[in-house]
């Protein structure tokens, strides 16, 4: 699944440390995701959307084969 | 919603760390055939026509549970930075110790015979734990690193 947290985070100006303390989880578990070596549960996912104000599927999206 | 995870908290994997190295020595100890002083109390248990009513020597029977529960807090506690991602990661390392182990255990079943096969048993009742608390900190070491 790929996803735009980075971006979002850049257009926002925060840090992973910030953004991981806003939707409980650990700075690590951000980096993660944004690298694409795990893929947030839909609690978290909607969680990172709410944060940033946009609906889950403007910041997640399937790829082919998922 | 809230989901139980059954895991103790971080304090205990402090504790089971400290634990492991006097009760590792001990279980070492019989693995290598040391003399340690014995110390048989009566004890009634399961064993020949139900139960077993005898002695049973106190270092060894402390030791074997002392390396458990020791095994148990390190294996079965909270990280510091617990979530969701280290839930992946404990369970992905469940399963993979259960294959890697069950590999071993295979082995030693079809090509370790006679006393050799005693002290393998021995070791295998605490094989899973270690494999498990090996992977688990392995991967977790990794994806700290990476985030740095």
């Amino acid at each position: 699944m790929k996803n735009t947290v980075r971006v979002e985070r850049a257009i926002k100006d925060i840090t992973q440390q910030e953004l991981a303390s806003a939707v409980g989880v650990s700075r690590q578990t951000i980096n993660s995701i944004e690298a694409g070596g795990y893929v947030p549960s839909a609690v978290l996912a909607f969680k990172i959307a709410k944060y940033f104000g946009k609906p889950a599927e403007a910041i997640f999206e399937l790829e082919e084969g998922d | 919603m809230k989901t139980r995870n059954y895991l103790l908290p971080y304090a205990y994997k402090k504790a089971g760390m400290w634990m492991l190295i006097p009760f590792a020595a001990i279980c070492l100890c019989f693995l290598f055939d040391v003399k340690l002083p014995k110390i048989e109390v009566p004890w009634l248990a399961i064993g020949d026509d139900i139960f077993y009513k005898g002695k049973a020597d106190l270092v060894t029977e402390a030791g074997m549970l002392g390396l458990l529960v020791s095994l148990c807090f390190i294996a079965l506690s909270r990280e510091k930075d617990e979530d969701e991602m280290t839930a992946h990661i404990r369970m992905q390392s469940f399963v993979w110790s259960l294959w890697f182990t069950s590999a071993i255990l295979a082995f030693g079943i079809l090509f370790i015979m006679g006393l050799d096969f005693l002290s393998f048993a021995l070791v295998a009742l605490y094989l899973y734990y270690l494999v498990y608390i090996l992977k688990f900190n392995l991967t977790m070491r990794g994806i700290r690193r990476a985030g740095r």
